[in-house]
């Protein structure tokens, strides 16, 4: 009797112990060290075919399935971290009303469901709250082929998408040819924009126009 | 992690005072293990050292010179590796500051060999040991905050030498025990094509009844 439950000494004592020495690898990072920023992009472009860009003067706010645009001081900062991006880029801002070769969209993505989720479906939102005609190209659709579908939501995300409009009158359909999204804790802070935006840009060297 | 240290302890030594009687057949070991990965599990995964790790042997004693045993313990192996940008399918990249880890729950059959036999007066007594079973493993990856952990249990076996230096009383009922281990476990996930370590463990053996 006495030995029986002694063997169960060692047994609670391993457990303690696994317990207590597991590191949680998420609890060990910093709000910085927390955040991905992925790229893609459509590999055929040249993106020194594009000369000109214009940006969209407010975000379009996509929160579980309902979108509505929004210009907060932080998106601002973003705005013109991204402006300033492409203008280091050798691409030349003009207004929407000129022409432009590229239109960039930022989008705030949250999503308050958990597990793996494919933001895909938010380009369907663009329909309604991008409508294709604020690019020039009413009756138009948006065209992605980009998913990030592998990894799990936490809490908001930030998209920039770069929007072809030099040739949507040929391909009949806007279709973007580049694509960032930034995630992790602490996104939206205006004092952090512009250094999360560059990491976008460095880590996509094929994207410039020179 | 010191509070967890102080517990273990203090059972251990509680129960080195329950082993008392001559002719003990069952033996319980207890130890702290310290890992290192070696291979691809080293080059491909964590290549940092595990100081997180003890393991627990409940061993029968058939004769002077073998004893049979349930042999688990834990290992815990963790490494973040500072932010890189890595190509992912297609033109996909990402920026990330990849964090890894690894448990490693062994449940396995073990044999000791003691070449001089346990009722030697010997002061140091080699020891070679074989073992095989499982290992229950949970493997971790982390982008960022992204990720998770998913399990499996390939297959486990070890190898080990050391030595025993009976102490207390006659019989070599108690002792400590100091050895390395070479341990192999077919693991395929990924980029990583084993979970092979190299350790040394340090404990006390002592007889239960």
């Amino acid at each position: 009797m006495k030995s029986k439950n002694v063997m169960w000494v060692p047994i609670l004592a391993l457990v303690a112990l696994v317990t207590g020495c597991t590191k949680d690898p998420v609890a060990n990072l910093t709000e910085e060290e927390s955040r991905i920023y992925i790229t893609d992009h459509d590999s055929t472009v040249n993106f020194s075919a594009y000369r000109t860009f214009s940006i969209s003067d407010s975000v379009a706010v996509i929160n579980d399935g309902r979108a509505s645009k929004e210009i907060s001081a932080t998106d601002q900062a973003f705005i013109n971290a991204v402006k300033a991006e492409m203008q280091a880029k050798g691409f030349t801002m003009v207004s929407k009303g000129a022409n432009p070769d590229l239109g960039i969209n930022v989008s705030r993505i949250y999503n308050t469901s958990t597990g793996i989720v494919s933001y895909r479906n938010y380009y369907d939102m663009y329909g309604g709250y991008y409508d294709p005609y604020y690019w020039g190209y009413g009756g138009y659709g948006y065209y992605s082929p980009y998913s990030y579908a592998t990894y799990s939501i936490r809490e908001g995300a930030l998209s920039v998408d770069l929007l072809d409009l030099k040739n949507a009158a040929t391909s009949n359909r806007i279709n973007v040819i580049w694509t960032g999204l930034i995630r992790g804790s602490g996104i939206f802070n205006s004092a952090t924009a512009a250094s999360q935006v560059k990491m976008l840009f460095d880590q996509s060297p094929y994207l410039k126009n020179q | 992690m010191k509070k967890n240290v102080v517990i273990f302890l203090t059972m251990a030594v509680c129960m080195l005072s329950l082993s008392a009687s001559a002719q003990q057949k069952l033996k319980m070991e207890l130890s702290y293990n310290v890992m290192s990965p070696i291979g691809s599990f080293k080059n491909d995964f964590i290549n940092k050292t595990s100081f997180k790790g003890g393991s627990g042997e409940l061993s029968y004693t058939f004769n002077p010179k073998f004893s049979l045993g349930l042999h688990s313990g834990f290992q815990s192996y963790y490494q973040k590796y500072d932010r890189q940008v890595y190509k992912l399918d297609g033109n996909q990249t990402v920026s990330a500051v990849v964090s890894n880890t690894m448990d490693i729950v062994p449940v396995m059959l073990r044999g000791t060999f003691l070449p001089m036999g346990s009722v030697a007066n010997a002061k140091v007594q080699p020891y070679i040991s074989a073992g095989a079973g499982v290992n229950l493993v949970n493997y971790g990856q982390y982008l960022g905050e992204f990720g998770g952990v998913e399990s499996s249990s390939p297959l486990a076996v070890q190898a080990g030498a050391g030595i025993k230096i009976p102490f207390g009383n006659q019989y070599n009922q108690t002792a400590f025990k100091l050895g390395a281990t070479y341990n192999y476990s077919n693991y395929k996930r990924n980029e990583l094509t084993n979970l092979n370590t190299v350790g040394f463990n340090a404990g006390v053996v002592f007889a239960l009844k």
